[in-house]
């Protein structure tokens, strides 16, 4: 590597994170740092192409249809209370348990991560509705804080997952393999959040017993107005089950490709929106619910646009392959590699949200950690997961931000403490998905066997 | 497109280092490990040998600088030196290129490639298209013949009838011609979808394609359809670059492309030699269509004729470059003794 | 232009092309699910689907950013800002929009120069159908400007706001 191409290295990284810090949109940040890079290592006259071709040469990709598709998916099966429904029947199967209300909410967010692969959605749909019934139900917002949150990461692991999508897309991975592969680490995160709900609240309930009846969803010792138990939306929680099994299903039973089941997993939810909706109000839930996807869409695809732009200028300066290299060259154990880069992606989750962590981390990690001989399926999940955690890890991670959002009389000091047990969760399951890596590949690789 | 933002970027500009030395970015779709990749692998050997280290290339595999379809234009603005380019990639930028494209004009891939190269000696239009561009051409890679690899037997073109086949660029119309259903889908789609039956089959794809993709350990038919080659690509340099070099340097990279088609028929040669050792080992049966068949399948697309409208009305003799491939095929037809691997391979000849 | 009329402008272009890209994206819906189920009931695709989406995506992808920007769903890190005194806030803002302007117009620039191409050549897909990829970098020129007025016009009214407040605190 020569010494302009170190300069150039450092002027892009201190200008994008500059950028960053005056609050300058994220895609936009990595597309001028990543253009004056260029600008640095081939002129003018390249890097102006390169930013000029970048918009149209990310978005001309007919396997990144599944993006917009499965944005779609999930904002029509939010607005058809879909994901209320899940939280209801919930709540209602797990009250008798400690902590069930918070159980509730972890069930809610699971079911909205089966349709939608965002987690600052999830966490934004369950905040409010999720914390004022598991406080009513005599838990603390401590937990309510640390479930929301860490329920919202569950979205990108349990199919269908954006997240995992462009992990394909930039490593080359099968993506339908990636899909499926979320599952078992999905369901396993479940678990384990669930164990870790109910020791919360087992300890919360010594420390300061409830009276009798409250936490059955009774009456608040404030509140003379009984609390009603929700009325039971089944059709709901069928209707969900119905998009997993369509979107998933149709690849499964070789109807369609990955990127052709997103189309019917939208078309289905498009579906029973109409069928939940009455006439007269159709065509704006469904001018609602598309104006609110492109949004989505557009955001990601500025974003996909700004990373392509400053891979461009990566692959250029040829940093990746010189790090590659030297990390190879290093000779260290395969397990510890893999548990630095794991490790080196926690602060990024400081500055951003899991599609721009992939879109930057997968293709400087995934070279290195396949040349260790690491599956790169298996790899990607395990990326994916940690890249998740990051979102939740003091002291910044955005699901944090979210929640303190819509849920402000929290305070981020209790936020985080709250969370803090469902990180120690996560670093089990990640455990054991070194571990027993049969938890990723199992499902996959039976699909092709 | 030209503006300068600031003088910074004029100093470290283009391709050239300190004394005399430069440095080429290689953009290819191709992955690091394929028999294309690796033909060019040696090629940029012998030229780092040739000019004692003056020149070397750097090489971006697998889309990672520029996508394939923007291959051309980014060897031409800056955003790459070297750039492997696909005729199907190349419509709009190489058109004239792209008559290598059409089936049925020879069944022997070296023919094909003298053919390419030829092109750009002695056919004007086909010449200017480069020019036009701003890249010089270099040399051709081999990609073989197109196979067709089916769930089911098909003994002839009429079974072929209302089947899904996995297929792309002219090739697509070519399945239309014979009432296939031609399904566009990316090559690492294939497999599965032929599993799950999405697809019934597959073609345009080469036998030294079929590893890579996972196809010649699982497909049941392998079928010489006779369209022969159908599809190939070339290397090309930013003429700017190129004119900026030392005489002995552009010497140099003529030398190594001139040896190119030898050393890429080889490495193509070696990867259909795995694939077919695989397909024989799955048991896969092999097959062709018969002669009189093709002959009728070639009349009934025909291809040729609607390429040259397509880009006559664009302003193109492409009269004149459809004329000269077949007569250059003609006279190099007799000279070849290159046997295309599938042929081979159902001959028993694993090399 | 005032910046009041220029992000009324704004908000409405940005409502409609947010709403051609919604049937777009239905559109692309329809077509798959037409395609998938020809093939697997009669053996017969409708021809060029791959071509046809590819041209949809790339208008659906950007369509959306004027109003996407606009509601404020564009991903920024506000940590670091929200610690500053509201003088300092003021200079951030102006830088913002000085950039936000700056490279803009860089890339509208780059974008007509791109669309002027496409048509100078008359680019294709390289599908069966061969359609021409103009409409579609058409459709992203003004999918990106719009996004840069709107982003311009809203960092200026923040900006003003700021100045507001702070001439207010002077004052008292
Ligand atoms: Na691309
Ligand atoms: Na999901």
């Amino acid at each position: 590597m020569t010494t302009m191409t170190l300069i150039a290295l450092v002027v892009v990284v201190v200008l994008f994170l500059t950028l960053l810090a005056i609050r300058f949109h994220v895609g936009l940040s990595l597309m001028l740092a990543g253009l004056v890079g260029v600008v640095l290592l081939r002129g003018s006259d390249a890097a102006v192409s390169t930013v000029s071709n970048q918009p149209f040469s990310t978005a001309a990709d007919y396997s990144l249809t599944i993006v917009p598709l499965f944005i779609l998916m999930g904002v029509l099966a939010v607005n058809a209370r879909l994901a209320q429904a899940g939280f209801d029947l919930a709540s209602r199967v797990l009250r008798k348990l400690p902590g069930g209300t918070a159980l509730a909410s972890l069930s809610g967010s699971a079911l909205f991560a089966a349709v939608t692969g965002s987690s600052v959605a999830t966490v934004a749909t369950m905040a409010r509705v999720s914390t004022d019934a598991i406080v009513k139900a005599g838990n603390g917002i401590r937990l309510a804080a640390g479930v929301v949150c860490a329920g919202g990461t569950l979205g990108v692991l349990i199919p269908p997952s954006i997240v995992l999508v462009l992990y394909g897309v930039v490593t080359d991975e099968n993506i339908g393999h990636l899909l499926l592969a979320g599952i078992g680490p999905g369901l396993l995160t479940v678990l384990a959040y669930a164990v870790t709900v109910v020791v919360v609240a087992t300890r919360e309930r010594r420390r300061a017993p409830v009276p009798a009846g409250t936490a059955g969803g009774a009456v608040d010792g404030s509140d003379r107005e009984p609390v009603t138990p929700p009325k039971l939306d089944l059709t709901g929680f069928g209707f969900l089950v119905v998009i997993f099994l369509v979107s998933i299903g149709t690849i499964y039973f070789g109807v369609a490709t990955p990127t052709e089941a997103a189309s019917f997993g939208a078309m289905a939810a498009l579906v029973i929106l109409l069928i939940r909706t009455r006439p007269p109000r159709w065509l704006s839930s469904i001018k609602n619910s598309i104006v609110e996807a492109v949004g989505l869409t557009a955001m990601t695809f500025l974003l996909m646009t700004g990373a392509g732009v400053f891979t461009y200028f990566l692959a250029l300066s040829g940093a990746s392959t010189a790090l590659v290299n030297a990390v190879l060259a290093a000779d260290l154990a395969p397990y510890l590699v893999l548990g630095l880069c794991l490790v080196l992606l926690l602060p990024l989750g400081m500055f951003l949200d899991g599609i721009s962590m992939i879109l930057i981390a997968a293709p400087l990690l995934h070279p290195i950690l396949v040349g260790y001989g690491f599956d790169g399926i298996w790899l990607g999940v395990l990326i994916v997961k940690v890249a998740e955690m990051a979102l939740i890890t003091p002291p910044v991670g955005m699901n944090a931000f979210v929640y303190s959002g819509s849920v402000p009389e929290a305070g981020l000091g209790r936020i985080f403490r709250g969370i803090v047990p469902f990180i120690v969760a996560d670093i089990v399951v990640v455990a054991l998905l070194v571990l027993l890596p049969d938890i990723v590949t199992f499902l996959p690789y039976l699909s092709s066997a | 497109a030209a503006v300068t933002i600031g003088a910074a970027g004029l100093a470290a500009c283009g391709p050239a280092g300190e004394d005399d030395t430069f440095v080429l970015h290689y953009t290819t779709y191709s992955s690091p490990t394929s028999d294309q990749s690796k033909a060019v692998q040696r090629w940029a050997e012998e030229v780092e040998q040739r000019t004692d280290g003056g020149v070397t290339v750097r090489f971006h595999y697998s889309e990672s600088l520029v996508d394939a379809d923007e291959a051309v234009r980014a060897s031409q603005d800056g955003r790459a030196d070297l750039a492997q380019v696909g005729s199907i990639y190349a419509a709009s930028d190489l058109s004239m290129f792209t008559v290598i494209e059409l089936p049925f004009e020879t069944n022997n891939p070296e023919v094909q490639m003298t053919a390419i190269m030829r092109l750009y000696e002695e056919n004007q239009t086909y010449r200017e298209d480069f020019e036009r561009q701003g890249v010089r051409f270099l040399f051709p890679i081999p990609l073989g013949n197109a196979v067709l690899g089916t769930n089911r037997p098909v003994e002839s073109v009429d079974d072929l009838r209302g089947r899904s086949i996995r297929s792309g660029g002219l090739m697509s119309e070519v399945m239309l011609a014979v009432g296939a259903n031609p399904v566009a889908m990316t090559a690492n789609d294939i497999y599965e979808s032929l599993e799950r039956g999405v697809v019934d089959g597959y073609t345009a794809l080469a036998v030294a394609n079929l590893s890579t993709f996972g196809l010649a350990k699982t497909t049941r038919y392998l079928t010489d359809p006779g369209v022969g080659a159908y599809s190939s690509s070339i290397v090309v340099v930013n003429e700017e670059v190129y004119q900026s070099m030392p005489d002995r340097y552009q010497q140099a990279l003529q030398a190594a492309s001139d040896n190119s088609i030898a050393n890429g028929l080889e490495e193509m040669d070696a990867a259909a030699g795995t694939a077919c050792a695989e397909l024989k080992a799955a048991g896969t049966e092999f097959g062709a269509f018969p002669e009189d068949q093709v002959a009728d399948w070639k009349e009934r697309a025909d291809i040729a004729e609607s390429w040259v409208a397509r880009y006559e009305q664009k302003g193109y003799d492409a009269r004149s470059v459809l004329e000269d491939y077949r007569r250059i095929i003609d006279e190099e037809t007799p000279r070849s003794d290159y046997r295309a691997p599938l042929a081979a391979c159902m001959k028993g000849e694993v090399r | 232009m005032s910046a009041g009329r220029l992000s009324r402008v704004a908000r409405v272009s940005a409502t409609v092309f947010g709403l051609t890209a919604g049937v777009f994206l239905l559109a692309l819906v329809l077509l798959t699910v037409a395609d998938v189920g020809g093939r697997s009931l009669w053996n017969q695709s409708v021809l060029g689907t791959v071509d046809i989406s590819t041209l949809l995506l790339v208008a659906i992808a950007f369509l959306g950013l004027a109003s996407a920007e606009l509601d404020g769903r564009h991903v920024s890190v506000a940590m670091l800002e929200e610690r500053l005194s509201r003088k300092r806030r003021v200079v951030l803002s102006a830088v913002r929009a000085v950039l936000l302007a700056g490279i803009g117009l860089l890339l509208v620039w780059g974008l007509a120069d791109v669309l002027f191409s496409a048509v100078d050549r008359g680019e294709t897909t390289n599908d069966i159908l061969r359609l021409p990829t103009w409409p579609a970098k058409l459709v992203l020129f003004v999918s990106f400007a719009a996004f840069f007025v709107a982003a311009v016009a809203k960092e200026i009214q923040e900006l003003r706001a700021l100045r507001r407040n702070q001439d207010q605190e002077a004052n008292r």
